[in-house]
């Protein structure tokens, strides 16, 4: 599929050199590091938007992963399934899909973001 | 993926006709969905290749008479794009005026999300974006009553979301920034337009196709887990 960017996005660095550089962050929400991350990153964004660089952060919520499933035993693996409004938890494939959109040629616009991909978790 | 995303779907796009909604609707319609969009003129035009409905939603009975024809086509997608603004200083607020915005920005997006449930529920899946506003979240002179239509329309989809979230039906807000359409240039001197630009880390205001790109996504399949969201598309411009 062709990129719908404007003809202008990115900053041309020599006769036929166009960058388009996408950053992003994985950052886990109720943790130090989410509100770190995410002021560092808007920092960061805002100094290299102009340059074609957008730099953002997605924040998955409950993931199931073997990491997940060897800490939890199973009853509280599903309990912490029910805990979100969609009554399971994310797999990875799901996050995977947003950061693969956020880092591609569709996403000409968005930047400084801390996108949650929890579907409610954090907003109930 | 073989085919197109939305092949199979029926989308409507409120304010379809224009602007950002326009280009959702193109864009819907290119991913392979049945596209209605809506416009405020009798005699009115969709995009090529949708079909199009009048409806003025500053009119409570239009609004729920329009809602019963949406129910009864079922979309899976539903965009609540239409909006207005009036910018004005607090203290000349009309309490007419704060009426029609909220029932165009937050009352009628609220019936028509209400009328397109049994039919997402019945389909088992189901994709509501609506476009809220950066005004919706920050604020400055002259914006309160259109923040407030918006700040509220953000309340809205997130407890929407909440209740629907386990029927497969996924409900966001996208807060577009500047946007470089007719209404802004028409708006706005090319003075005004060039301040707009440099307030915005990314240089630019945003191209129409750009909140499509990102709306179609989010209405699409590719997106399983994101609900009860408010996301900026805004070049940067409510992080600074």
């Amino acid at each position: 599929m062709p990129s719908r960017a404007p003809p202008h996005a990115g900053r041309r660095l020599g006769p036929d050199i166009q960058y388009h550089l996408r950053l992003g962050a994985i950052s886990k929400i109720g943790r130090a590091t989410y509100s770190a991350t995410r002021s560092g990153l808007d920092g960061l964004a805002a100094e290299v938007a102009a340059d074609g660089v957008l730099a953002n952060c997605v924040s998955p919520g409950v993931v199931d992963t073997e990491l997940l499933r060897g800490v939890y035993a199973e009853e509280q693996f599903a309990k912490l399934g029910r805990s979100v409004p969609i009554g399971r938890l994310a797999q990875p494939e799901e996050i995977a899909a947003l950061v693969a959109w956020m880092a591609g040629p569709e996403n000409t616009y968005i930047s400084g973001r801390a996108t949650l991909i929890d579907v409610g978790f954090s907003m109930v | 993926m073989i085919g197109k995303p939305l092949e199979g779907r029926r989308a409507v796009v409120t304010g379809g006709t224009r602007g950002i909604g326009r280009a959702i609707a193109i864009r819907l319609r290119d991913d392979g969905a049945q596209v209605l969009a809506t416009g405020t003129r009798p005699d009115g035009a969709a995009p090529e290749g949708c079909d199009y409905g009048p409806v003025d939603f500053a009119d409570r009975a239009a609004t729920e008479a329009f809602a019963a024809k949406l129910a009864a086509l079922a979309p899976h997608i539903l965009v609540n794009n239409a909006g207005v603004t009036k910018p004005q200083p607090f203290a000349e607020i009309g309490m007419d005026e704060f009426a029609r915005v909220h029932q165009v920005n937050l009352v009628a997006p609220m019936i028509l999300c209400r009328a397109a449930l049994p039919g997402m529920r019945a389909a088992g899946w189901g994709r509501i974006v609506n476009i809220s506003s950066i005004w919706g979240t920050v604020s400055k002179t002259g914006r309160a009553t259109y923040g407030a239509s918006k700040a509220g329309l953000n309340g809205l989809t997130a407890g929407l979301a909440a209740e629907v979230a386990a029927e497969g039906i996924l409900a966001n807000c996208v807060s577009p920034g500047f946007i470089d359409t007719e209404m802004t240039r028409g708006t706005l001197t090319d003075a005004q337009v060039a301040a707009l630009e440099r307030i915005v880390p990314i240089g630019r205001l945003a191209q129409p196709n750009e909140i499509a790109a990102f709306v179609a996504w989010m209405a699409g399949p590719e997106n399983t887990y994101i609900s009860g969201q408010v996301i900026p598309i805004d070049g940067g411009f409510t992080m600074v």
